[in-house]
This record gives C-alpha cells, sequence and structure tokens, in this order.
C-alpha cells in the first residue's frame, strides 16, 4: 500500500503505532476501567468518539489558531467534545455511566488526544485526520478489550459481564476458583505488563524479519551471499527460521 | 612628561642590601593618555577577532542543523502562521490570540448549551427512576410512590397500596471503604426495617461487594435499631457503611398514618374550596 494513503494511517493508529501497547499513552484509563469486557467497550467507544470529532475540528482550524495558544485551543475543544459525551451518555446510558463513573470526565487528560491533535491533526487535511482518530480509537478499543478478557476471565471466570457485575457468560466452570487479584489494580498492571512484553516480542520477531530480508535482498544483488548464510546460523534460534533455507541463489 | 627610566635590577641590588624589592627589568614608563589608547587598540582587536569567531561558530551551527533538519519524516504539512522563530509580540498579534482563544471557547460553550438543553431531562429522569426501581424492589407490592419532605428537611417516599400506606422508603448513604455506600431503606409503619437495597457503591470487588449479599441485608430486617448487626468479616468497611446509612435511616421517625389523613384531609379541603 502507498505510504501515506488513508489505510496506512489507519494500519498505524490500530497496530503500529497502538496508543496503548506502543506509544504507551493513556495508561490510567487502561488500568481502572478494564475489570470488564463491557466497560472497555464502552470506554473505547467514548474515547473513538472525542478522537474522531476533536481531530476533525482541530484539523478544520489548524490554520487560524496560532502557535503560542495552541494547546489550550486543543483542550479546549476537547473537553468540549467530552463533556458533550458525558451529558449523552448520562441520558441514554445511565448504567455504563454507574460503572465507567469518573472516568469518562477524565477522557480529556488522556495523553492519547493531545498527542493526535498534536502531531497529526493539527498538520494534516481533516479526511487524514478523521481516518486517524478513527485508528487510534479502534487502537485503544481493541487493546482495552484485549487486557479486559484476560482480568475478567481470570478475575470472575464470566465474561461480557453487565455494567452492574451481573449476568455474562460463565466461560470457566465451577472448578475454576477465580482470582481476584486480577480485578484490582495490581492485576491491572500485571496484565498490562504481560501483553505488552508479548506485543514487544512479536514486533521485535518481525523487525528482525524484515532485516533479514533486507539482509537477502542486498546479498544477492551484491554477492556476498555467504556472509548472509553467515548472519542467518546466528539469529537462526532467535526467530526460529526452518532449517532448510539453503543457499541455492548462488 | 619625561621619559623616566628605572634603575636596573642590578643598580638596586647594589645600591642597597634590600633582598625584598622586586627585580624589575627595564621598564619604560609611557605616559597615561598613550597608555589608554594602546590598550583600546588591542581590547578593539580582540573584539574583531573574537567577533570573527562567533560568526564562524554560528555559520558551523546551521550547518550542523541543516543536516538534522533535513531527516524529518514526510508529512502533508500546511504552514499553520507566518512566525517561523521570530517572537511577534505586535499588539495586533497579542489581540489575534487573544480573539481566536475567545471565538473557540464560544463555539464550545455554545455546543455544550444546546447538549444540555437536550439531555437535562431525561437525566433527571433516569435519576428518578433508579430511586423508584430500589422502592419497588424493598415493597414489590406498593402501586403508588409519594414524596414527603419532613420538619427536619428529610426526604422520604410513602408506599401505598390501594390508597393505604404500608411503609415508607429514606435514601441514605455511609462512607465505605471506596468512597459512599447509597442504602434505600424500606421501614415499616411501627419503624422497623422492612428491607434494603444497595443503590450504589464502589467497594471492593469480591470482598467489600459481598455487602450486596442477601444474607447480609436480610439480618436488619424488622430491627428498629441496628446497633448489634454482624459485620462480615475482611469487609469491616464496607459493612459498618451499610449500618451507618440504616441507623441514620432509622432516625428519620415518622408517622404514615397521620401523614396520610392530614393529606387526605387537605386535599379534601381544597377540593371544596
Amino acid at each position: 500500500m502507498k505510504k501515506n494513503s488513508l489505510v496506512s494511517v489507519l494500519k498505524d493508529g490500530l497496530l503500529t503505532n497502538n496508543p496503548i501497547f506502543v506509544q504507551l499513552l493513556g495508561m490510567c484509563p487502561t488500568l481502572a476501567t478494564t475489570t470488564s469486557v463491557s466497560n472497555a467497550i464502552g470506554m473505547g467507544a467514548a474515547t473513538t468518539a472525542v478522537l474522531i470529532f476533536s481531530n476533525l475540528f482541530i484539523s478544520l482550524l489548524r490554520k487560524y489558531i496560532p502557535k503560542q495558544v495552541r494547546i489550550a485551543a486543543y483542550i479546549v475543544i476537547i473537553s468540549g467534545f467530552v463533556t458533550t459525551v458525558e451529558l449523552l451518555i448520562k441520558a441514554f446510558f445511565p448504567a455504563l455511566d454507574a460503572s465507567l463513573g469518573l472516568f469518562i470526565p477524565l477522557i480529556v487528560v488522556n495523553c492519547i488526544l493531545l498527542a493526535r491533535a498534536e502531531a497529526f491533526a493539527s498538520k494534516n487535511s481533516p479526511i487524514r485526520s478523521i481516518v486517524d482518530g478513527l485508528g487510534t480509537g479502534l487502537g485503544f478499543m481493541a487493546a482495552l478489550i484485549a487486557v479486559a478478557a484476560v482480568r475478567e476471565l481470570l478475575g470472575s471466570g464470566v465474561l461480557f459481564a453487565g455494567s452492574d457485575g451481573t449476568g455474562g457468560v460463565q466461560i470457566l466452570g465451577d472448578w475454576f476458583s477465580p482470582a481476584t487479584i486480577f480485578l484490582m489494580p495490581t492485576g491491572a498492571f500485571l496484565t498490562l505488563g504481560c501483553l505488552i512484553a508479548l506485543v514487544q516480542k512479536i514486533r521485535n520477531v518481525s523487525a528482525e524479519k524484515g532485516r533479514l530480508d533486507e539482509l537477502r535482498t542486498d546479498a544477492t544483488e551484491h554477492g556476498y551471499y555467504s556472509e548472509y548464510l553467515a548472519k542467518l546460523e546466528k539469529r537462526r534460534h532467535f526467530i526460529h527460521l526452518p532449517d532448510g533455507d539453503n543457499g541455492n541463489k548462488e | 612628561m619625561e621619559n623616566k627610566k628605572l634603575q636596573s635590577a642590578e643598580n638596586i641590588r647594589e645600591n642597597t642590601n634590600d633582598t625584598s624589592a622586586p627585580i624589575v627589568d627595564e621598564m619604560e614608563f609611557i605616559p597615561a593618555e598613550a597608555a589608554a589608547a594602546v590598550i583600546e587598540k588591542e581590547t578593539s582587536a580582540k573584539e574583531v577577532k573574537e567577533k570573527d569567531r562567533e560568526i564562524e561558530a554560528d555559520a558551523k551551527a546551521d550547518e550542523v542543523s541543516e543536516t538534522f533538519e533535513s531527516k524529518e519524516p514526510e508529512t502533508v504539512t500546511d504552514e499553520a502562521d507566518e512566525d517561523n522563530g521570530v517572537e511577534n509580540t505586535s499588539p495586533a498579534y497579542l489581540v489575534k490570540l487573544v480573539a481566536v482563544l475567545t471565538a473557540i471557547c464560544t463555539c464550545i460553550a455554545l455546543l455544550l448549551a444546546v447538549v444540555n438543553s437536550i439531555t437535562a431531562d431525561k437525566i433527571a429522569e433516569n435519576a428518578a427512576n433508579q430511586q423508584q426501581k430500589a422502592i419497588l424492589a424493598i415493597f414489590p407490592e406498593g402501586d403508588d410512590t409519594r414524596e414527603y419532605i419532613t420538619e427536619s428537611g428529610e426526604d422520604v417516599f410513602i408506599v401505598y397500596r390501594d390508597g393505604e400506606p404500608i411503609g415508607y422508603c429514606v435514601s441514605s448513604t455511609g462512607s465505605g471503604f471506596g468512597g459512599d455506600v447509597n442504602v434505600m431503606v424500606g421501614i415499616d409503619p411501627s419503624g422497623a426495617v422492612y428491607g434494603i437495597k444497595i443503590v450504589s457503591m464502589s467497594e471492593t470487588p469480591g470482598i467489600g461487594t459481598k455487602v450486596q449479599g442477601e444474607s447480609f441485608l436480610s439480618q436488619f430486617n424488622g430491627q428498629s435499631d441496628a446497633a448489634e448487626a454482624d459485620i462480615i468479616s475482611g469487609a469491616t468497611f464496607s459493612s459498618r457503611a451499610v449500618v451507618e446509612a440504616v441507623n441514620k435511616a432509622l432516625d428519620v421517625e415518622i408517622d404514615v398514618y397521620e401523614i396520610t389523613e392530614n393529606e387526605n384531609a387537605a386535599r379534601a379541603a381544597r377540593m371544596i374550596q
């Protein structure tokens, strides 16, 4: 895909530059609202909505906001949309409001919004900013759901429990006595740490593969394929390449 | 002034036995103005050299920063404003800053006013619904509730069935481990607890939330004084919060029959008029 196309912007926010697992932004709501998957979905949806609108409006106004007051302007715009979302949730989704509580107005100080406003929306066209808001928001929601799934499953044995803590699909039967620590902040940190480690391992492995591919194309072009094989040997144990990679290109 | 020559060092040592005298080589005394002129020339020469060095250093720094800046990632950029790096403090610019911020704040305030007008009624309705749901859960056979404010300002809900009062509900709070515990306490006409429902709390899940359980809440039924309630071990603060709330609710003592009679009489009086 083209380097700067809309799809690449979307993929960037969703995977390559995931706000939680890669950029490590927005940790506070991640740790606090992931006690159940329904809460995570609600929080992710609210943040995505605010991200899209704030990115759009900051991008529309980017030529008129002077540099010296840009942070103040961004914060006002973001908080306006967060308050709108909060009032709408209070009116039409009271159960979600009861469970998320204080964390909906706290979306204002979620670093993700200001970071995307400063790094992307203030320098790109409205369409691209909307796509970036959507991608980053969906990435945020996906990461929240991942953490919440682990915590809810291990902490209470059910998934998709309602906002009031009841109901839900019992995944693990009666033989499983839930580890309540996963519903508490300790478990949040543990889960998040392990998931970040997993994601980094996957990224390192794929980056290593990418480097090896470069080396291979380089080597075949310039004729030092045996050196490439030697380097390959050293790294084989790291990325578990199949043993059959013989130099039949020489 | 005449030029004077100091006595040479040897002369001094020869003429005196004072070995502490400073050894001064042959020096020429220069008159003051001439000396000042020489000093000026020297310092100005130094200044020129320093300035040259500064200009060279600046040029080098520019080169270095250029090589770094050229590696910026390619994004579609637009020139946001004209003053790239130059501090623009003209009054017109400051007015522009204030005007832009004021305009943005005004627009956002308008947006919030509109959204508030749409949602305010619904939010109040939701809050009232929540209370009604709690009251209905405690008195399932009731079909009508009426709000009544006591002389001391307490808010009670009197529950009726077929026009007869069957009890009243008080909404009270106790401070628990993670914040306030909101409890709706149902009391029968004799002043004893009829039933309890926890409306909201933020206690530790799995530990403090045990106070929601029937076994803990049902111990208050029939009590007119919650002093000797059992506490759940491991959930002391949460249990105490519920006990505190129940005690506060029991302090609100009203006579439902009397109130109902008074209200019926008042209504009848109004209808006659």
